[in-house]
């Protein structure tokens, strides 16, 4: 749970944030010699060098990502920074040094991407989170947390529990009230809790404190959440804002649905999947943070993929790179029958706006065995059939997709969970094809 | 440092699969053995084994494999007896060392004013139970968290019904003085219970030398499988527990108006029990045996000494109780890191994640110690039959990177 701190004021963007990070930062040391030049375009000098990956971060931060003229060890005695862990959302779990003031900055340029979420982004917003606990404390201290111990100064974080399907009516009606006791500006939910808290809201006839905007983050919304969550806010914005803990804000979704680039805090290089695979405007985003003086990130595959909008954005916003969608983890693609990858929101597409559905998960266990698993809403019509051949749809006629009915879709160990899986290993890096655009 | 560095017991390493697992493409430390210990070779193939060629119930088949089943478990129970210098009937076993402890808390039918006398750096399995049935008097802790064991004397009352300590703290890695304790209770007619979850893997244990009343211990830190314990018991005190639990297997003869509970130790294994785990047992305590205890108990203490002195040059480390002598520890060490900023967990995961060294990070479930001393959190260093100096030596360059 990183503290509340004021906004104070943000050191300057490095405009050579490349440069910068490959003459001063211990890992790219051996990055150099993948660099055509400075003489070369900036786009092409980026495309030339590897993927950081998640793994690198463990093995090598905090020593490996800091500057050389940073004192770490005088930072983290001083509470500049702290040393904190990630969910592990995409992979394992890992850990990372946090600049407060670089998140918030962040988090406030994001926030201009929206119109009227940057009257609500001020530094002095209040701001209640649901989304799970696993970021904060010992694993042994997780849960039964105080009202005071969970209010963090202008923070108010409303989960205690890694699994909302467990959540009891008492501990719901607990989050209902403290909402409506904290009066929050800004709701920032993984949609997925939201919307199990939204249901239950709408089962019980209770209304739900309407804050200034709700904004989804921390997993992939489905739709299936947005059919929940929705209703309960008839007259609050809602908007998915995406990013991670280790990239700060990377893209905010527009008031048309667009989602566009934080580039004062971060470039971005995208890589399309290769063409045999799917469609060449889906691919991966590669993060290279900017401005942050004391940890720097080059093209970290932050472990989702996009599909890019080729036209213009009706809100008029044009600088870096805009996605027409986020469409999930790149380790939850699926396969067809015939071998073309199938993101999450093609899955959800499909079966995300089924009224019978409370929430699924589909699981390739073979090159053409998939077995479905889902919770249907009490008092529908059985949605199997119809599933099986959505399903059968996009997988092809000859894949052999097994329904199976669950009492619960139960999470990760991250707290979130995931719509697909599958359980064979790929070679994850021979998805996409490395002629990349840059951004 | 004066440690020796021979290593006797260096062989044993290849007898564990888990040592040879990678992550990230480095072989992994394995430091961990007091949250729970990885399994010999010989354990996985006896539950193997047992799956492949004997799956049958025990105590109720008439068919030959299930009679198999029954010889292989009872067998089991005769050498985890004579692992403690039990009698077999006094063998209990449980799911681990909690369910044993809650099957004495309940059977003794102690009340709420009823007295047991503990230390507050008991892990919460040897606190809690007694807790909940009676009112725990606990000794006091001096300044570095080791309990001041003297004051059972002024303790024991009329209303002492039990004293309870556990013979190697799980945090603290001291061993206690369990017999002047025992000799202390005893003269006031006080039964004792010896916790030895973690000194059953690292010394050798007499029950009858000891003279304790009960004591537990669990598999899964003596190397076999999870859920499954061992409860001991002198016979007599065993027969005036009431039922813990009731059901098929704990009964000789059942009417509409009676029922005959089995003798010792049936009539507290109610249910069908873990088989396999207590047969894996029986594998792992033969290979202890065969290593030899006091060989283990050798190499735990010459870890330990090497464990306390390597991290006690670091200046920032802190070792709790850091001043007891040497030759009261076994090979574990909890410790505090004073850099602010770091806490015990983010230390823990950098020497996995970097070093793929894996310690205990947090309150090891021993929170009121923890509190008392004011510890957000330490870390924890275990040590097995395996590990070897070059295990510490690693931790210590890990520490040592990461504080650097």
């Amino acid at each position: 749970m990183p503290k509340t701190i004021q906004f104070p004021e943000h050191p300057l963007v490095n405009p050579n944030a490349l440069d910068h990070a490959l003459a001063n930062v211990p890992f790219y040391e051996s990055w150099r010699a993948f660099d055509p030049g400075s003489e070369c375009p900036l786009e092409q000098r980026y495309a030339a060098l590897p993927v950081l990956t998640k793994r690198d971060i463990r093995a090598h931060m905090p020593k490996g990502f800091v500057p050389r003229d940073r004192n770490l060890k005088a930072g983290l005695v001083s509470g500049e920074v702290e040393w904190v862990t990630t969910s592990g959302t995409t992979e394992d779990r890992s850990s990372i040094v946090w600049y407060q003031p670089w998140w918030d900055a962040s988090e406030q340029a994001a926030a201009s991407l929206h119109t009227g979420l940057d009257r609500v982004i001020t530094g002095r917003q209040r701001e209640a989170v649901l989304t799970t606990p696993l970021c904060a404390g010992t694993v042994c201290h997780i849960g039964e947390l105080s009202l005071e111990e969970r209010t963090l100064g202008r923070l108010l974080f409303l989960n205690q529990q890694t699994d909302p399907t467990r959540w009891l009516p008492h501990d719901m009606d607990r989050m209902i009230h403290e909402l409506d006791q904290f009066q929050p500006d800004l709701l920032e939910a993984d949609p997925a809790y939201l919307a199990i808290l939204c249901r239950y809201a709408r089962e019980q006839g209770r209304a739900l404190y309407q804050p200034r905007f709700v904004s989804l983050t921390y997993e992939f919304p489905s739709r299936l959440h947005y059919r929940h969550i929705k209703p309960v806010f008839p007259r609050t914005p809602i908007l998915s804002s995406y990013g991670s803990t280790e990239t700060g804000h990377i893209l905010t979704e527009c008031e048309h649905g667009r989602f566009h680039q934080n580039t004062e805090y971060c470039h971005l290089d995208f890589q399309p999947l290769t063409p045999s695979l799917g469609d060449p405007r889906v691919g991966r985003i590669l993060v290279t943070t900017l401005g942050n003086p004391w940890v720097c990130l080059l093209r970290f595959d932050i472990g989702d993929l996009i599909r890019l909008e080729t036209g213009a954005c009706p809100c008029g916003r044009s600088r870096g790179l805009t996605a027409a969608r986020i469409l999930g983890r790149t380790r939850d693609l699926t396969f067809t029958e015939t071998g073309r990858a199938v993101t999450v929101d093609d899955l959800d597409r499909t079966v995300g706006e089924m009224d019978a559905l409370v929430s699924y998960q589909m699981e390739q266990t073979g090159a053409c065995d998939y077995i479905f698993h889902y919770v249907a809403s009490t008092g529908q019509a059985e949605p199997k059939l119809v599933l099986q051949a959505g399903l059968q749809s996009i997988y092809g006629p000859g894949a052999c997709i097994i329904m199976r009915p669950e009492a619960a879709i139960p999470t990760e160990p991250s707290g979130k969970f995931r719509l697909a899986r599958t359980s064979g290993a790929w070679n994850h890096e021979a998805l996409f094809m490395t002629g990349e655009e840059s951004r | 440092m004066n440690s020796p560095r021979t290593d006797p017991l260096a062989w044993t390493r290849a007898d564990f699969p888990l040592l040879k697992r990678q992550v990230d493409g480095h072989t992994i430390t394995h430091l961990d053995s007091a949250s729970t210990a990885p399994k010999p070779r010989c354990v996985i193939d006896a539950v193997t084994r047992f799956y492949e060629n004997h799956t049958a119930n025990v105590h109720r088949g008439v068919h030959g494999l299930s009679e198999e089943a029954t010889d292989l478990f009872e067998r089991a129970r005769h050498e985890v007896a004579s692992f403690l210098n039990a009698s077999p009937d006094e063998i209990i076993f449980t799911r681990n060392t909690t369910e044993a402890i809650n099957l004495v808390a309940h059977g003794l039918v102690l009340k709420s004013d009823d007295e047991v006398i503990l230390a507050p750096s008991e892990h919460h399995s040897n606190f809690m139970p007694w807790r909940v049935h009676a009112r725990v008097m606990p000794v006091d802790l001096d300044s570095e968290g080791v309990p001041l064991y003297d004051q059972i004397d002024s303790l024991l009352s009329p209303r002492t019904r039990l004293a309870t300590i556990a013979q190697v703290s799980n945090t603290l890695g001291v061993l206690a003085p369990v017999e002047p304790w025992i000799a202390a209770a005893h003269a006031r007619n006080v039964p004792v219970f010896l916790d030895a979850s973690q000194s059953a893997s690292h010394i050798p244990i007499d029950v009858k030398a000891l003279d304790c009343d009960f004591l537990a211990t669990s598999g899964h830190k003596l190397l076999g499988p999870s859920g499954v314990g061992i409860l001991y018991g002198k016979r007599e005190r065993l027969d005036a527990l009431s039922l813990y639990q009731t059901g098929g297997g704990m009964v000789k003869f059942h009417s509409d108006d009676r029922f005959v509970a089995h003798a010792l130790p049936l009539r507290f294994e109610a249910g069908t029990p873990n088989i396999e785990g207590v047969i894996g047992l029986g594998a792992a305590v033969a290979y202890l045996r065969a290593i030899g205890m006091e060989a283990v108990a050798s190499h735990s203490f010459d870890l330990g000494r090497h464990l306390v002195e390597a991290l006690g040059a670091i200046p920032e480390v802190n070792v709790l109780a850091g001043s007891v002598p040497l030759t009261h520890r076994i090979g574990l060490a909890t410790f505090k890191v004073e850099t602010s900023g770091l806490s015990a967990d983010a230390v823990a995961r950098q020497l996995f994640d970097r070093h793929q060294i894996l310690v205990s990070g947090g309150y090891h479930c021993a929170h009121i110690l923890h509190h008392r001393l004011k510890l957000e959190g330490t870390i924890r260093a275990s040590t097995h039959v395996f590990n070897t100096h070059a295990d510490i030596d690693r931790l210590i360059e890990g520490l040592k990177d990461i504080l650097g």
